[in-house]
C-alpha cells in the first residue's frame, strides 16, 4: 500500500486518504456549454505531474499533492493554502 | 529407496523425541523437527502424492515446499504443505488427488487417454451448450483436495508491523546483511521460509558451527527480530510486504527491503524426469542436512555445474553409493570437489528415467560420446536420480517491487540489472554463488539499506562481481520421441505441449502460458516458468539475451484463505439507544453503516401488519423513530451563511435564527445529491441534517469546498455525537410539553421553527419537521443523554408506539416525501425531482447552477410523479417499468399500500409528457402483465 | 489466565474548540496550548508524561480536551464558549475513550490500526489522528507506572464496534513477548 506524506499528519497509508482529482479551476459561470460540459466531463489522461486534491480522512484535512501519474510518484505534497488563487 | 542416516551434526531433529505418522493405512517413524515429507522420506514411502492430470506416482522433487507434490490432508485439513509443515504425532495423512489412495490410485488409468488429450484440449472440446456438463464432470475428477464445509471459522489475526529494513531470506547473504544493518542501528526483521535460519550455507560441505557466531549474534542484537518459518508472499507499493506465517499474515512496512530470496533449483527436462526418486540437488542436501536422510542407496547425479559434485561428496562422505556423475557440460569438477573414484563422465545426455516397481525410479539411460564422435547408450540403476544443472533467481518479489532482471550469458541466470529505490539483492539471487561473495554481497546491501532507511539517497548502480562461473546449463532439454519429459508437474505438461502451443500461434510466453496452463498450478512455474520459456524462445528461434521476465501478480506463494480473511471486522454503527430498540423487538437493517430498526416485531403478526401499525399508530396518536443517523453538520462564523448560499442550491443567508429551510445539495452537473433541513441557531451558527448514507461524503465536500473558497468559518461533523428522535403524530405535541421548557404551542414555535432548551432536563435542540406527519418534532440531544430523552419521550403517553423505517418510509410517502437517491437517481435535477421550488436560480453562485441553466433551456426529460394504483389485482414492485407507445417510458421509484387511505401509492420517475395529473400510466408488473396507474397529485395524504 | 493486553472504557468529561480563536479562550481560562499542531499536553498543572487530564492540538485550529473528576476545566470552557464568541466555537465531544495496556498492548493495537503505534512518539506527545478497522481516532501513547499505555477516542457510535473487537483480539494475546 502506497505511503503518501499528508502535510499535517506526516507519511500515511494510502487508506487513510480519498482522492478528488486533479487541482482545476471553475470556469466562469459566462463560459460557453461546451466549455462548462468539457469542466464536468473531460480529464486529462496524459501522463504527467498533476497536482491532485487529497483529504486525510482522519483528520478531515484536504491538501495538494503533486503526483507524476506516469511513476504515481507522489512528489511533493503541501497545504492548499499555497494554491493562493490559482483555483476557485 | 531413501533411509535415515546416523546423527549428523546440525540435524533438525530431535532423536529422543520420536514420533509415529499414519500415512494412508501405513505407518511412518520420524522425530520431533520432521516435517510430514521428511517422515515419509525416512520411512522409505516414496510415492506421496498422484499428478493433477494423468495420475501419474510422484515423490519428493523440490523438498522446499516449491512443488505441489508434498500437498496433504492432514487430519482433515486439505492441501497442506508437507515439505515444511512439523510432522505431528499421530497425524493421519493423504495425499489429495487420489481415487482409494496414492498406491492404488483407480484414476491411474486417465494416463491411457493422453494421447486424446492434447494440449488446448479443454478449449477446443468445451465450448457451447456441453460445457456446463463437462465442466462439472472434469472438476469432480480433477481437484486438488476436498474441502469441508463443517470445518470451524477461525479467526485468523492479521498485523501491521513496521521496521526500517526488512531482509528476506536468512542465507549467508540474508544473514550478513541483517548484521550489517543492524550495527548501523536500523531496525531489522529477517524472514526465511524455513523453520531455522542458514539457507543453503552449508551445502557446499561446510562444518556445522561455519554460522555458529552469526547465529549468536542475530539472536542477540537488540535490532534484529527473526521471522522463520514465514514467506514473503507479495511485494507492494513503498515497500510493503506480506508475511506469511504458518498461524498468521503480517503486513510489514518497511523503509528498505534487501532480497536475499535465493534461488530455485531447475529440473533437467527429459522423459520420466517426474518418476519418484527423480529429484533436484537441493532437495536432498535438505534431506540430508537437516533431516539426515539419504536420497537413496545408490544414486545418479546429473550435473552441470560444481554444486553437483559438492552433493557427490557429501553423500559419498555419508556412506550413499555414487553410481555416477553424469555431466551435460563437456567438462566437470570431479578434480576440485575431490571425488577420485567415482565414475564421473562429461558431455552426457539423458535419454530417459526407468520406472520399478511401485513406479520409482531402478535406472538411467543416457547417451555418453564414444571414440571418435560416436555416442554410445549407457544405463545405470540407482534408486535415485539426483539433478544439479541450474537454477533461477527466486526474483518475482523483485520484478513486482519494479527491479529489471537481465539475464547473465556467463552465469546462465537472470539478475538484477535496475532496482528502484530501498530495494537491494544479495546472494545467488544476484548471481553470487560463493559464500564468501554471498556475505560481501549481504554486507554490502545491509549496509546500503540502512543508509536508505536513514533517508540518505540510494546509488544508481548495482554492483556485482563480474567474475561469475556458469552455475546454470544454458539448455537442459531432452526431447524423447514416446514424450513424458515433464517441464510442469503440476500440470503434467511436457515438452510436445509447448511446441504445440507454439505451433497453434500462442507463441508468446504470456498466451503459451494460458493455451498450456505452464505456471498456473500450486508452484506458479517456481520450476517450469524457465525452461518453459527457454523451450519457446528456442522454438523461435530466440534467447533469454533478448526476452524480459514476465512479472507475476502477487501472490509468489499459495496463502490459505483463512490468512487472508483474517477476523474478518464488519464495521456497525450503534445509536445511543440500541438496546432499546433490540428490548422492543427491533428487526435489524443496514444503513448507510448503522444498525436500524427496519420495524418492531408484534407477536403473531406479520411483517407487513407490524408497518401497517405503526403507520397507523403515528396518523391517530404519535411515533417515536430514531433518526440519529441522520448526518449532523453544524458550521459557525461570519460567512457560514454565505458558504451555505454557494453550497446548497437554496439561499439561507436570510434565514432567520430560530427557523428552518429545507436544503437540496447538487453536484456540479446539476444533480441532486442530498437533502437536509438547515436551522439556523445563530448568526454565525447553523446547524443541518444530511442523509443517512450522504453524511460522510457531503461533510468532506464541505471541507474539499472550504479549502478551495477560503471562507470565515469553521466545520464540526456531530453526526456521531448526537443521538435525534422524530417525535411525530397529532398528540405528539400534547405529549412532549410537559417535558419541555420550550413552548410548543402553534404560536410559539411555528412550522420550519427550531428552538433550543431542555428536554428530559437534557439540552436539546428542536425543530418541526414535517417529514412523516405534519406535526412532528426532530429533538437532537447529546450522544450520553440519548437513553434518557427516549425513555421519557416513550413514557410522555401512553399511546407513543416506536416506528422503524419501513413505516417512515411508508409515511413520508403518504406525505409526499421524495427520498433523494431512492425517488431520484445519477440523472434527476431538482426541477424534475419536483424541487425546482428549493432551488434559488438567482443567486450569484452555487454548485450546479451552471449546469442547472442547460437543464432548463433543455427541459426535463423525466418528471417525478406521484400516482396511486387503481387495480390492486396485479403485483406491482418497485423498479417496474412504465411502458408508453411500445417503449420504455419511465419506472416506479417508490411503492407503498398506504394503511391511511387503504390504497397503492407510488412515486414513478416518467417522461414528462405522461406526468400531467390524472394522466393514466402503463405499468408493466413483474409477471409481465400490465397495469394502469393514474398520476395523483401529493401529498396524498392531508393534514395529519 | 493473565491477559497480554487489557483494555478498559475510560469515564471522563469531554469538549473541544475550535477555530482561529480557539487558543485565546484556552488561554484565558488558564488552560493549556500545545504549541505543536497534533500534539497534547497536560490540561494545566505540571506538564507531566503521565498526564491524566489533557488538551491535544488537532491540526492548529482545533482542541479536544478531556478532563476527568470535577472536571472544572471542561465546564469553564463550555460557560464561555456558550457566550458566542467570534473565532472561537464549541465542539460537542461524545468520544467514547478507552485505555489499553499491559504488555501486549502494542500487538494488540498492531491487528487493528497500519499506523506504527508501537513506535508512537512518546517524548514529543504526539497525538495520532489514524483509522483503526475503519474507525477515526485519536490515539496517542503514553508511559504510566504499569509501562506503556495507549489512549484512544472515537465517535461513540463505533464504540460498540471498536471496543468489542479489541475486547476480543486482547483476550486472545497470551502474556509474554510477540515472539
Amino acid at each position: 500500500m502506497k505511503i503518501i506524506r499528508c502535510p499535517l499528519n506526516g507519511p500515511r497509508p494510502l487508506l487513510e486518504f480519498v482522492s478528488a482529482g486533479e487541482v482545476r479551476a471553475v470556469p466562469d459561470a459566462d463560459c460557453s456549454d461546451a466549455e462548462w460540459t468539457a469542466y464536468l466531463y473531460t480529464r486529462r489522461s496524459v501522463p504527467a505531474v498533476r497536482r491532485e486534491w487529497w483529504c486525510h480522512t482522519p483528520s478531515g484535512y484536504w491538501f495538494v499533492a503533486e503526483r507524476d501519474t506516469a511513476s504515481d510518484e507522489i512528489l511533493k505534497t503541501y497545504d492548499a493554502a499555497a494554491l493562493a488563487g490559482s483555483d476557485t | 529407496m531413501m533411509y535415515r542416516l546416523p546423527q549428523i551434526p546440525g540435524e533438525w531433529i530431535d532423536r529422543s523425541q520420536p514420533l509415529q505418522l499414519e500415512f494412508e493405512g501405513d505407518a511412518a517413524q520420524g522425530f520431533a523437527g520432521d516435517t510430514v515429507t521428511a517422515v515419509l522420506a525416512a520411512s522409505g514411502i516414496l510415492r506421496l502424492a498422484r499428478s493433477f492430470k494423468y495420475h501419474r506416482p510422484r515423490g519428493i522433487h523440490s523438498f522446499a515446499n516449491h512443488d505441489a507434490n508434498g500437498l496433504f490432508e492432514i487430519d482433515g485439513v486439505p492441501n497442506q504443505r508437507g515439505d515444511v509443515v512439523a510432522a505431528r504425532n499421530g497425524a493421519r495423512v493423504r495425499a489429495v488427488n487420489t481415487r482409494g489412495g496414492v498406491a492404488r490410485d483407480r484414476a491411474s488409468w486417465v494416463e491411457w487417454l493422453a494421447p486424446f488429450l492434447p494440449v488446448g484440449f479443454y478449449y477446443k472440446a468445451f465450448h457451447g451448450s456441453n460445457f456446463a456438463s463437462w465442466e462439472r464432470r472434469i472438476r469432480s475428477f480433477a481437484g486438488l483436495g476436498s474441502i469441508s464445509a463443517d470445518a470451524p471459522k477461525l479467526p485468523t489475526p492479521k498485523r501491521y508491523a513496521f521496521c526500517d529494513v526488512l531482509v528476506i531470506g536468512a542465507g549467508p547473504s540474508g544473514m550478513a546483511a541483517a548484521l550489517t544493518a543492524a550495527d548501523a542501528g536500523a531496525r531489522v526483521l529477517l524472514v526465511d521460509e524455513n523453520a531455522r535460519l542458514g539457507g543453503s550455507g552449508r551445502w557446499s560441505g561446510l562444518p556445522e558451527n561455519v554460522f555458529a557466531d552469526q547465529l549468536a549474534r542475530i539472536s542477540a542484537h537488540e535490532h534484529i527480530e527473526v521471522s522463520t518459518t514465514t514467506f514473503a508472499a507479495g511485494y507492494y507499493a513503498d515497500h510493503w510486504v506480506a508475511l506469511v506465517e504458518p498461524e498468521r499474515l503480517t503486513k510489514v512496512r518497511a523503509r528498505a527491503v534487501v532480497f536475499a530470496t535465493g534461488v530455485i533449483e531447475q529440473p533437467a527436462i527429459f522423459r520420466n524426469n517426474d518418476l519418484p526418486g527423480v529429484l533436484t540437488g537441493s532437495a536432498a542436501q535438505r534431506l540430508l542436512t537437516r533431516f539426515a536422510i539419504a536420497p537413496g542407496r545408490r544414486v545418479c547425479i546429473l550435473a552441470a555445474n560444481r554444486e553437483g559434485y559438492e552433493l557427490a561428496r557429501a553423500l559419498r562422505d555419508h556412506g550413499v553409493t555414487v553410481e555416477a556423475v553424469l555431466d551435460l557440460r563437456a567438462s566437470n569438477d570431479q578434480d576440485a570437489a575431490g571425488l577420485a573414484g567415482v565414475t564421473c563422465l562429461t558431455g552426457v545426455e539423458p535419454i530417459e528415467a526407468i520406472a520399478g516397481s511401485q513406479g520409482a525410479v531402478r535406472a538411467l539411460r543416457v547417451m555418453t560420446p564414444d571414440t571418435g564422435g560416436a555416442s554410445r547408450v549407457r544405463t545405470f540403476p540407482c534408486d535415485a536420480v539426483l539433478m544439479s544443472v541450474g537454477f533461477a533467481p527466486a526474483g518475482q518479489l523483485l520484478l513486482q517491487a519494479g527491479a529489471t532482471l537481465h539475464y547473465d550469458t556467463q552465469l546462465g541466470q537472470h539478475i538484477p540489472a535496475k532496482l528502484p529505490k530501498g530495494v537491494f539483492a544479495a546472494g545467488r539471487v544476484a548471481g553470487e554463488y560463493d559464500l564468501n561473495e554471498r556475505e560481501r554481497g549481504g554486507r554490502a546491501a545491509g549496509a546500503a539499506a540502512a543508509a536508505y532507511a536513514r533517508g540518505e539517497p540510494m546509488s544508481a548502480s548495482v554492483d556485482h562481481p563480474r567474475a561469475f562461473r556458469q552455475v546454470s546449463h544454458p539448455y537442459p532439454v531432452y526431447p524423447h520421441r514416446k514424450g513424458r519429459e515433464f517441464v510442469d508437474l503440476d500440470e503434467d505438461i511436457q515438452v510436445k505441449d509447448l511446441l504445440a502451443s507454439v505451433q497453434e500461434g500462442y507463441d508468446s510466453l504470456e498466451l503459451m502460458k494460458r493455451f498450456s496452463t505452464l505456471g498456473m498450478g500450486p508452484s506458479q512455474g517456481k520450476h517450469s516458468n524457465i525452461p518453459g520459456a527457454n523451450i519457446l524462445l528456442r522454438a523461435r528461434g530466440k534467447s533469454f539475451a533478448d526476452t524480459a521476465l514476465t512479472t507475476q501478480r502477487p501472490f509468489y506463494h499459495p496463502v490459505p484463505l483463512k490468512h487472508l480473511a483474517g477476523r474478518g471486522f464488519h464495521l456497525a454503527r450503534r445509536s445511543a439507544v440500541h438496546d432499546r430498540h433490540a428490548a422492543l423487538g427491533a428487526h435489524w437493517m443496514t444503513v448507510g453503516g448503522w444498525q436500524r430498526p427496519q420495524y418492531y416485531a408484534r407477536a403473531a403478526a406479520s411483517m407487513a401488519d407490524c408497518i401497517a401499525a405503526e403507520v397507523r399508530a403515528v396518523r391517530d396518536h404519535a411515533g417515536l423513530i430514531d433518526v440519529s443517523t441522520l448526518g449532523k453538520i453544524e458550521i459557525f462564523g461570519p460567512d457560514a451563511g454565505a458558504f451555505l448560499d454557494r453550497m446548497y442550491a437554496g439561499r439561507f443567508s436570510d434565514l432567520k435564527v430560530g427557523h428552518t429551510r429545507y436544503g437540496v445539495l447538487l453536484d456540479e452537473a446539476g444533480i441532486v445529491r442530498d437533502d437536509g433541513v438547515v436551522a439556523r441557531l445563530g448568526d454565525h451558527h447553523f446547524y443541518f441534517t444530511t442523509t443517512t448514507s450522504g453524511a460522510t461524503a457531503v461533510y468532506r465536500d464541505l471541507l474539499l469546498w472550504n479549502a478551495r473558497w477560503r471562507m470565515d468559518c469553521a466545520f464540526v461533523n456531530a453526526t456521531g455525537h448526537r443521538a435525534a428522535f422524530n417525535f411525530a403524530g397529532p398528540s405528539s405535541r400534547a405529549a412532549l410539553q410537559p417535558l419541555t421548557d420550550i413552548d410548543l404551542s402553534e404560536q410559539a414555535f411555528p412550522a420550519l421553527g427550531a428552538r433550543q432548551g431542555l428536554v428530559a432536563g437534557v439540552p436539546a435542540r428542536v425543530v418541526r419537521a414535517g417529514f412523516v406527519s405534519s406535526l412532528g418534532f426532530e429533538i437532537h440531544v447529546p450522544f450520553h443523554a440519548g437513553a434518557t430523552v427516549w425513555d421519557a419521550l416513550m413514557k410522555s403517553a401512553p399511546t407513543i408506539c416506536a416506528f422503524g423505517v419501513e413505516a417512515q418510509r411508508v409515511l413520508r410517502l403518504e406525505k409526499g416525501h421524495p427520498i433523494v437517491g431512492q425517488d431520484t437517481d445519477g440523472l434527476t435535477n431538482p426541477m424534475e425531482a419536483g424541487l425546482g421550488w428549493a432551488v434559488k436560480m438567482d443567486k450569484p453562485f452555487f454548485i450546479g447552477q451552471r449546469s442547472l441553466r442547460i437543464h432548463q433551456q433543455r427541459g426535463a426529460r423525466q418528471q417525478l410523479v406521484g400516482f396511486v394504483l387503481d387495480d390492486e389485482s396485479v403485483a406491482v414492485a418497485e423498479a417496474n417499468l412504465v411502458i408508453d407507445g411500445g417503449e420504455i417510458a419511465g419506472r416506479i421509484t417508490s411503492l407503498a399500500r398506504s394503511p391511511t387511505l387503504n390504497r397503492t401509492v407510488g412515486f414513478a420517475l416518467v417522461a414528462p409528457r405522461l406526468a400531467g395529473v390524472g394522466g393514466v400510466l402503463a405499468i408493466r408488473a413483474s409477471d409481465g402483465r400490465q397495469v394502469a396507474a393514474r398520476v395523483a397529485p401529493t401529498p396524498f395524504v392531508g393534514a395529519t | 489466565m493473565s491477559a497480554g493486553a487489557w483494555v478498559r472504557v475510560v469515564t471522563a468529561r469531554r469538549i473541544g474548540v475550535k477555530g482561529p480563536f480557539a487558543t485565546a479562550v484556552l488561554g484565558e481560562l488558564g488552560l493549556a496550548v500545545p504549541e505543536r499542531a497534533n500534539t497534547w499536553s497536560a490540561l494545566r498543572g505540571p506538564d507531566r508524561d503521565d498526564a491524566g487530564d489533557i488538551v491535544a492540538r488537532l491540526g492548529n485550529t482545533e482542541f479536544f480536551i478531556e478532563e476527568q473528576g470535577e472536571a472544572a476545566g471542561v465546564a469553564a470552557l463550555e460557560r464561555q464558549l456558550a457566550n458566542d464568541i467570534a473565532g472561537a466555537y464549541p465542539v460537542l465531544r461524545e468520544d467514547v475513550g478507552l485505555l489499553i495496556g499491559g504488555p501486549r498492548a502494542a500487538d494488540a493495537l498492531a491487528q487493528v490500526c497500519n499506523v506504527d503505534l508501537a513506535g508512537a512518539d512518546i517524548a514529543n506527545r504526539t497525538i495520532y489522528m489514524a483509522l483503526m478497522i475503519g474507525v477515526s481516532v485519536l490515539a496517542l501513547a503514553q508511559r504510566s507506572e504499569a509501562g506503556v499505555v495507549y489512549r484512544i477516542w472515537c465517535d461513540p457510535s463505533f464504540a460498540n464496534f471498536l471496543l468489542s473487537e479489541l475486547e476480543k483480539i486482547t483476550h486472545e494475546l497470551p502474556a509474554g513477548s510477540d515472539r
